[in-house]
């Protein structure tokens, strides 16, 4: 049966006043006299008022100082001990209050709870987030390093490109000019080989009058025998005249030995005798001198013979020379159509690559081209990658924020004590 | 016949220039084929059929103490009035007049005893033999 505490005080008032005021007649029951009795009355009176008022008031009372034991531990963030009321077979509001407490303690308990979990879970997750956010930032500037270097190379490879393109410009104008060299080759050898063609024809000629000179040779062989021949002829017919001036000299010598014998007679004879002989002397001169000639005349003969022949064995090997020089030629002219045929054939290819080189040049260019569009590309990332970076650290800095935010959080309700064996922070 | 209508041929021995008297001479002659004479001195070549007649023919170098070594290209055979005698020689020159020519006064001697005289020529001297003291000399040597 619940009574307020109002109610249980008048009772108590009551209870107190009916004691008082019974307690003389008690008292006088006990035979005492009448002022003994009535000064014991009002003592007892007294004592019992004063004793049933204590007990009352502390019955009634002692929930109340449990209530505020238990407020004063929850104000201190002692949240670990139920109020414990005392068992009354008369529950009054200080025992609504009681279970009150208890219920608002069990929340209280749950939240706080909830809130360590909550912010310990939040501290933990905001450190991860953290060092993720680190981590993540350190990747970033790896990233960042490396699209520096990728930058780096971009360009690098731009500027080799670029070169690339240089050199193959300085190799195409190479390749024209070995062009023109080789058009200038093919037309000097075709000059060369008019000039061969016309050493080769020149060598024939001489060649052919060669053969008419040894014709000719022959000839004058021939005709150098024959003249041997009639001045051998001429000899013998000296020789004879010769012979017979030396007899008619040895018949005139006779005669004018004979004329001399015969004295003043023989005279005219030795005289026709003497011319006879003189005549024979001038024949045998002549005669000798016709020989001497003839062997002068073979002399020469043979000399000029001589002469005909050193030159003939000199023009043999002048003809020698001369096929050698008609086949040199024919071998300078075929090397040198040959000669031809390569620096046409060298002029021809050297235009195909001058042609290859002028597509090459263009798909350098394009080659670059990309290249800048690479470099320019590298760049933006980097821009992006440092934008990242910034707010990766922003984002660091604002879970580290959080990180302080939850212990603080923490700190807090670290105040409160929820279990036994914990002690509050305060 | 006077001194001016002599004649004197003129032949050569050793290179050197040497002349008979014409008048003393038969015929001058090529060599014509001998047959050796037994007995007889070196200087005789042998004998040889002179127009029918034997004639003697002697080296006349060899005869005169020469050597004889050169080409003996013309036999003198002397008149036969003289000896039946003939020389060979190396080479007849020519006949020279007597006007042409002047006598050396003095007779001089060879080494082998023959004489002989000068003859002073425009073109050189020559040494005249006398035929008859050699055909002499020839005979001598022969008996001797």
């Amino acid at each position: 049966m619940r009574i307020p505490i109002g109610y249980k005080f008048i009772i108590g008032f009551i209870v107190v006043v009916a004691a008082v005021a019974f307690s003389p007649k008690l008292v006088g029951l006990l035979g005492y006299s009448a002022e003994a009795s009535s000064i014991l009355g009002y003592a007892v009176a007294l004592t019992i008022g004063l004793i049933l008022g204590w007990a009352f008031s502390k019955g009634f009372t002692a929930n109340i100082g449990r209530l505020t034991e238990a407020a004063e531990l929850i104000s201190r963030g002692d949240l670990t001990r139920d109020v414990v009321s005392r068992r009354s077979r008369v529950p009054d509001e200080t025992h609504e209050l009681a279970a009150l407490i208890n219920l608002m303690l069990q929340n209280l308990r749950d939240l706080v709870r909830h809130i360590k979990r909550s912010s310990g879970q939040l501290s933990e997750s905001s450190r991860e987030i953290n060092s993720t956010a680190l981590e993540i930032s350190a990747s970033t500037e790896e990233v960042a390093q490396a699209i520096e270097q990728i930058s780096r190379g971009a360009e690098t490879q731009s500027e080799m490109v670029e070169k690339s393109s240089k050199i193959i410009r300085e190799m195409a104008i190479s390749i024209e000019l070995v062009a023109a060299r080789a058009r200038e080759t093919a037309k000097a050898a075709r000059e060369t080989s008019l000039t061969a063609q016309h050493g080769s024809s020149l060598a024939s000629d001489s060649l052919e009058r060669m053969k008419d000179f040894f014709d000719q040779q022959e000839m004058i062989r021939q005709q150098f025998d024959a003249f041997n021949i009639k001045l051998q002829k001429v000899g013998k017919i000296a020789d004879f005249i010769g012979d017979v001036a030396r007899q008619t000299n040895l018949l005139a010598l006779n005669a004018s030995i004979e004329a001399a014998r015969a004295g003043e007679y023989g005279k005219g004879f030795a005289v026709v005798a003497e011319e006879v002989r003189k005549l024979a002397d001038g024949s045998v001169q002549s005669a000798s001198d016709i020989n001497d000639m003839i062997v002068s005349l073979r002399e020469e003969s043979h000399r000029v013979h001589e002469t005909i022949m050193e030159s003939s064995r000199s023009i043999k090997e002048g003809k020698k020379n001369i096929d050698v020089t008609a086949s040199a030629f024919q071998e300078i002219l075929k090397t040198v159509m040959e000669t031809e045929r390569k620096a046409t054939s060298i002029a021809d290819l050297s235009q195909m690559q001058t042609e290859g080189s002028a597509k090459m040049v263009k798909a350098v260019d394009e080659i670059a081209k990309v290249a800048e569009d690479n470099a320019a590309a590298t760049e933006q990332v980097s821009a992006s990658t440092e934008e990242q970076l910034a707010a990766m650290q922003d984002m660091a800095l604002a879970t580290k924020e959080l990180a302080q935010l939850a212990e603080g959080l923490l700190s807090v309700v670290e105040r409160f004590k929820v279990d036994q064996f914990e002690s509050p922070l305060i | 016949m006077t001194e001016s209508e002599h004649k004197y041929l003129l032949f050569t021995l050793q290179g050197r220039r040497y002349a008979f008297d014409l008048a003393q001479l038969a015929e001058v002659d090529e060599p014509l084929p001998t047959w050796p004479i037994p007995g007889a001195p070196p200087c005789y070549s042998g004998a040889m059929n002179f127009h029918g007649t034997i004639v003697a023919v002697m080296d006349l170098a060899a005869f005169l103490g020469f050597s004889s070594n050169q080409s003996l290209q013309k036999v003198i055979v002397l008149n036969a009035g003289i000896a039946a005698l003939a020389f060979l020689v190396e080479r007849v020159e020519r006949i020279v007049p007597a006007d042409q020519v002047q006598h050396g006064n003095q007779v001089q001697q060879l080494e082998t005893g023959i004489s002989y005289r000068t003859l002073v020529l425009a073109d050189g001297d020559a040494v005249l033999l006398d035929a008859v003291e050699l055909a002499q000399e020839a005979t001598e040597r022969i008996a001797g």
